[in-house]
């Protein structure tokens, strides 16, 4: 049966965009948000730290916000979420002052950006300011402390869920210049699990900011606390006042460190750490309006400041929170991502070292001479534009000789190249004369 | 302990922390049974709340949504074969059929007798096991979890009823499926094609509404009927009730599996009714009937989910380490009351332990209650005419999709699960292995992957291990024994068991190249990655291809022997006008899915089920009742409630229009 009133369907389909469609978002100069709605994005699934930092700050803004708007949030996901998130405040969000972002330190990343679906520069966020809950702190199982520095017995296990955590370097840097005894297990699904797994003695060692879990262990003597990543506090990285006695790993570092170490590797360390200082942080799309932005700041700033949003905080993520104003986070990001890119590669040359995942997806081109050719030119051997190494040269990768197409067994030693890399050690395209 | 006992009860039978509780179960109710949205984040809303308040409140109302988070999730599991959560995908296998032989009612009767004795079973558990929490909880390592999801893994081989090849290859598409997003111990973005979408792997609940409630839907608007195949609903409330009575044994055995799923953090929710089912199906008498509309098939995963819920406060409780992520928000809220876990729950707190206990059995008690009460007006939806239904379930299927993420790749994705789902159903291929291996094929890989980095190969010698194995061989064995007892054919389909025809067997091969196809073109693009993210991928394709040639053989021998011509013009079993109406519902489906996309979630919902209606012979006055019900419901619960910021409708997007 089919409709045979088109007239009714036209006017009932008109009463339902009338109702649904609502409002239209229409920026005005002047930061006043009355009777508007303003769009959160969190970069994280319901229930987790950045979820409920966002919806605890959104309830406070609402508030302090000219014109109390109404804040609606919507969730991007975990993992490849915070990516799509911060790929659509910087590509889709208008910069109209009626959409924000609640963000964490994966965002902020050097390491991220080089995941291949990151489309963003964070460096032009607007950052309304930040939360820090104080670094993170590494620990051992007691029964496993001998091991640290004995090389000659059985390594420590040092457990990750991912290979991308910040706090990751310390036991890195530990391994590198402190002659530290680790091997690395990542692929757990979370701190929960991690606890569990070094109370049975699966694992030895992990770092967590979370002061809940620390304690546990500790009060149940499982644990001895190791170092921490530090807190930034007047521009200068302290120890966090709960852990006091807990020394920040670059004091460590420079105290017991085996041989000198070099400026690109302390670099590599603060590409590293740097980000988690940041640790919480919120911000708008590029080029929104200056008025806006500052609205923001101001409203963050109260809220943050609010006595009854603090003793929430305190109860819910930390004693220590410590707010960062949004020009300080801009800087802190800034600094991060003006740092050599050597820097970076050598951090991620040193995760890779120690078994643990790498973005080494910078790509490289440079000219050569093929000095040798193994597995019918699987791989090889070149030298030149003061590099020297390795090549793995694979059925994709696009070869030309003369300018004309070629298979990668026709290469030879001797044949003059441009090469044209994905990191360090794979060949996407090499065009020989 | 009585002492602590009394101070508890007494605390939490006053006015406010009863008046949060039912406030809480009734929230926890509502959240449960709609489908994609869940009990997490009604957690999450009243949150800022909860750790306002002082402990027995906080516990009488959190616990009051925590306890009951799979009781009211079986009405839609049971009527619609829309899973209302994770935790309910395991009764449609059986609750759906019940409702197509007009068994609505003793479904909802066994579930929700099933469900409270379960709960109160996990209560029980815990009150018991509060001496030697901590050693329960740390006797199961990365090894051991292993060789549970091998053992809810061996479920595949029951689950598969006459056709366990294809049921194999099913469960290999399913570990495929879960190997889609970032590979964490690799940071490889597996099938992610560079794109952000895929990074996060594909939401479960796009799987469960593609494989089960879409074809049921797109099966009832071929057949023009109601859900119940019958004139009535009969008497079957109290005829389930009895029924889970009449399989105690079944209903403890099974509760026991939720509470050591739930004890076990790491195994995850949706996993406790595969686990339950599997072992109902493996243990019980007559394993035929199961898939058919065998209450048992109810009372097995119902039994387990809310059991689940007790187990998963041990760790919670003797740790502080949440069994799962309603939990840890739960945990949160605690300890900002002043609940502490640990020791000191045994000791001082012990007043607080009493108290979750308490709440657990009250909770569990007044939820089912409630649902007996409206069990019989919703089973009267079983009744309704196929126009009806129809559109409100793709609505409902769709919002839920959408809610996975609010993009359109959600239905998307949710449209390709739709088409295989109903593919399988056609073709006779078991869904639930494919489920269960979705389910359970990350942890395979995450638990594989730390046993054999941790402990080398030496995990295999593990007590516990060995233990568990013994256990696994013995749950294989059980149906050969007792065929051999019973000296008669058993027959076990979770899926049918019509003998496909010679058609079918034809499209049935094509639907094998094209599987085989993809599992080869995905070792392809692994050969990229790192061998250590890849390995799982040529070990699929390593298995899945030959399993598929093999099935080839399979219907090239039967082909062979049949004799019979081939006729290439009918696409499946059924008459042509039957194929015709699958074909018209399904065009449908993609006309809501490309309404959505195009002019919105409120305009095209509440144009397709009044289009729907008044197409298929409803009066005026149903699409209009219908209409208006799915726009309350949209405004209610996405705008209102959730506060969900829609994206902008293609067509507003092109003409500069305003959307929110």
């Amino acid at each position: 049966m089919s409709i045979t009133r088109p007239s009714s369907l036209f006017a009932l389909l008109g009463a339902i965009v009338f109702v649904s469609v609502g409002s239209f978002n229409i920026a005005k100069a002047e930061p006043d948000f009355k009777g508007k709605k303003v769009k959160l994005i969190i970069a994280s699934s319901p229930g987790g730290g950045t979820d409920r930092i966002g919806r605890l700050l959104s309830q406070y803004m609402e508030k302090y916000l000219n014109g109390n708007p109404t804040i609606v949030i919507k969730n991007m996901g975990s993992g490849g979420g915070k990516i799509r998130a911060a790929n659509f405040l910087m590509k889709k969000a208008k910069p109209d002052g009626m959409t924000f972002m609640q963000s964490d330190t994966t965002v902020v990343s050097p390491s991220t950006l080089r995941r291949k679906s990151a489309r963003y520069d964070p460096t032009k966020f607007e950052f309304i300011g930040s939360l820090n809950r104080g670094g993170s702190i590494f620990f051992i199982n007691k029964k496993a402390q001998s091991r640290l520095k004995d090389k000659s017995k059985k390594p420590v296990i040092v457990a990750a869920i991912s290979g991308t955590r910040n706090w990751q370097a310390m036991p890195i840097w530990g391994a590198e210049f402190l002659g530290w005894n680790v091997r690395w297990i990542p692929g757990y699904r979370g701190v929960g699990q991690m606890s569990k797994a070094l109370r049975q003695g699966e694992i030895d060692m992990f770092a967590t900011n979370n002061a809940y879990t620390i304690k546990q262990l500790r009060d149940d003597g499982v644990i001895a606390l190791v170092s921490q990543v530090g807190q930034v506090v007047g521009g200068k990285i302290s120890r966090r006042p709960s852990y006091k006695s807990v020394p920040v790993f670059t004091e460590i570092l420079k105290r017991e460190a085996k041989s000198s170490i070099p400026p690109l590797a302390w670099q590599g360390y603060s590409s590293l750490t740097t980000p988690s200082q940041v640790d919480k942080w919120m911000g708008m799309p590029p080029k929104t309006p200056k008025a806006y932005v500052e609205a923001f700041r101001a409203a963050y700033k109260a809220s943050v400041t609010d006595p009854a949003f603090l003793k929430i905080a305190r109860k819910q993520f930390s004693k220590e929170i410590n707010y960062i104003d949004g020009n300080t986070v801009s800087k802190l990001v800034g600094n991060v991502f003006s740092g050599p890119t050597e820097a970076v590669d050598y951090a991620e040359e040193l995760k890779q070292k120690y078994g643990l995942t790498a973005f080494k997806n910078k790509v490289y081109v440079f000219k050569g001479k093929i000095t040798k050719i193994k597995k019918k030119g699987k791989s090889i051997k070149f030298k030149g534009g003061g590099k020297k190494g390795k090549l793995k040269v694979s059925k994709k990768t696009k070869i030309t000789i003369a300018g004309s197409k070629a298979k990668r067994k026709m290469l030879k030693v001797g044949m003059k190249c441009t090469f044209k890399t994905k990191g360090i050690k794979k060949a996407t395209k090499i065009d020989c004369k | 302990m009585l002492d602590a006992l009394y101070i508890a009860v007494t605390e939490i039978l006053k006015p406010w922390p009863l008046t949060l509780m039912a406030l809480g179960i009734l929230g926890s109710s509502f959240f449960a049974a709609l489908p994609g949205i869940g009990v997490l984040l009604l957690i999450t809303i009243v949150l800022p709340f909860a750790i306002t308040l002082d402990p027995y409140p906080a516990i009488a109302f959190l616990l009051g949504i925590g306890a009951v988070s799979n009781t009211a999730n079986t009405f839609p599991s049971v009527l619609i074969a829309v899973p209302g959560s994770a935790g309910s995908q395991a009764t449609i296998v059986d609750g759906f059929p019940m409702a197509q032989k007009g068994e609505a009612k003793r479904a909802f009767g066994a579930a929700f007798v099933a469900s409270p004795l379960g709960g109160i079973f996990g209560a029980v558990v815990l009150l018991l096991s509060l001496p030697i929490l901590k050693p329960l909880v740390l006797s199961f390592g990365s090894p051991e979890f292993l060789m549970l999801v091998i053992w809810g893994l061996s479920a595949v081989g029951v689950l598969s009823g006459t056709a366990p090849v294809k049921g194999l290859i099913a469960a290999i598409i399913g570990v495929f499926i879960s190997t889609i997003g970032m590979d964490n111990k690799t940071g490889v973005e597996r099938f992610s094609f560079e794109g952000e979408y895929l990074v996060d792997g594909i939401s479960l609940i796009l799987v469960g509404l593609g494989l089960f409630a879409v074809p049921e839907m797109i099966g009832l608007a071929r057949r023009r009927t109601s859900i119940a195949e019958t004139e009535g609903l009969g008497h079957g409330l109290f005829e389930g009730i009895k029924d889970v009575f009449r399989n105690k044994w079944l209903a403890i055995r099974c509760s026991v599996i939720g509470v050591w799923v739930g004890v076990l953090p790491g195994l995850g929710s949706s996993v406790a009714d595969w686990f339950a089912y599997a072992h109902a199906v493996q243990t019980e008498k007559n394993p035929e009937k199961f898939g058919k509309g065998d209450v048992r098939g109810v009372i097995a995963p119902e039994s387990a989910n809310n059991a689940k819920e007790g187990g998963a406060l041990i760790p919670t409780i003797a740790f502080g380490i949440p069994g799962s992520t309603s939990l840890a928000l739960i945990l949160i809220a605690f300890i900002s009351v002043g609940i502490t876990p640990g020791s000191a729950m045994l000791t001082d707190q012990l007043p607080y332990t009493m108290a979750m206990i308490f709440v657990l059995v009250i909770a569990n008690i007044f939820a089912a209650s409630l649902a007996i009460g409206a069990a019989g007006q919703f089973a009267k939806l079983s009744l309704m005419p196929f126009y009806i239904i129809v559109p409100m379930t793709l609505v409902l299927c769709v919002s839920a999709a959408f809610a996975a993420h609010f993009v359109w790749w959600d239905i998307l994705t949710f449209l390709v699960f739709s088409v295989l789902g109903y593919l399988m159903k056609v073709l006779d291929w078991p869904r639930p292995p494919l489920l269960v291996a979705v389910v359970l094929g990350g942890q395979l890989e995450t638990y594989l992957w730390l046993s054999n980095a941790r402990y080398g190969w030496d995990w295999l010698m593990g007590p516990g291990v060995i233990a568990i194995l013994i256990l696994i061989i013995l749950t294989l064995l059980m149906p050969f024994i007792r065929k051999r007892r019973q000296r008669k054919s058993v027959s076990t389909s979770t899926d049918g068991d019509i003998v496909l025809s010679k058609n079918d067997r034809l499209w049935d091969v094509g639907f094998i190249l094209v599987i085989s196809s993809i599992l080869v073109g995905a070792a392809y693009i692994s050969t990229d990655w790192v061998l250590r993210g890849a390995l799982v991928i040529y070990f699929l394709a390593g298995i899945g291809v030959p399993l598929g040639v093999l099935q080839v053989f399979l219907h090239w021998r039967w082909i062979s022997s049949s004799g019979s011509k081939t006729n290439l013009t009918g696409v499946t079993r059924g008459s042509r006008e039957g194929v015709v109406r699958s074909l018209q519902a399904f065009a449908w489906l993609f006309a809501l899915a490309a309404g959505v996309w195009a002019i919105g979630f409120h305009i095209a919902a509440g144009a397709f089920v009044v289009l729907f209606i008044r197409h298929y012979g409803g009066r005026w006055v149903e699409a209009l009742v219908i209409f208006v019900l799915s726009e309350v419901f949209i405004i209610a619960v996405f705008d209102l409630l959730l506060n969900v910021f829609w994206p902008t409708p293609a067509l507003f997007e092109i003409f500069g229009l305003g959307w929110f």
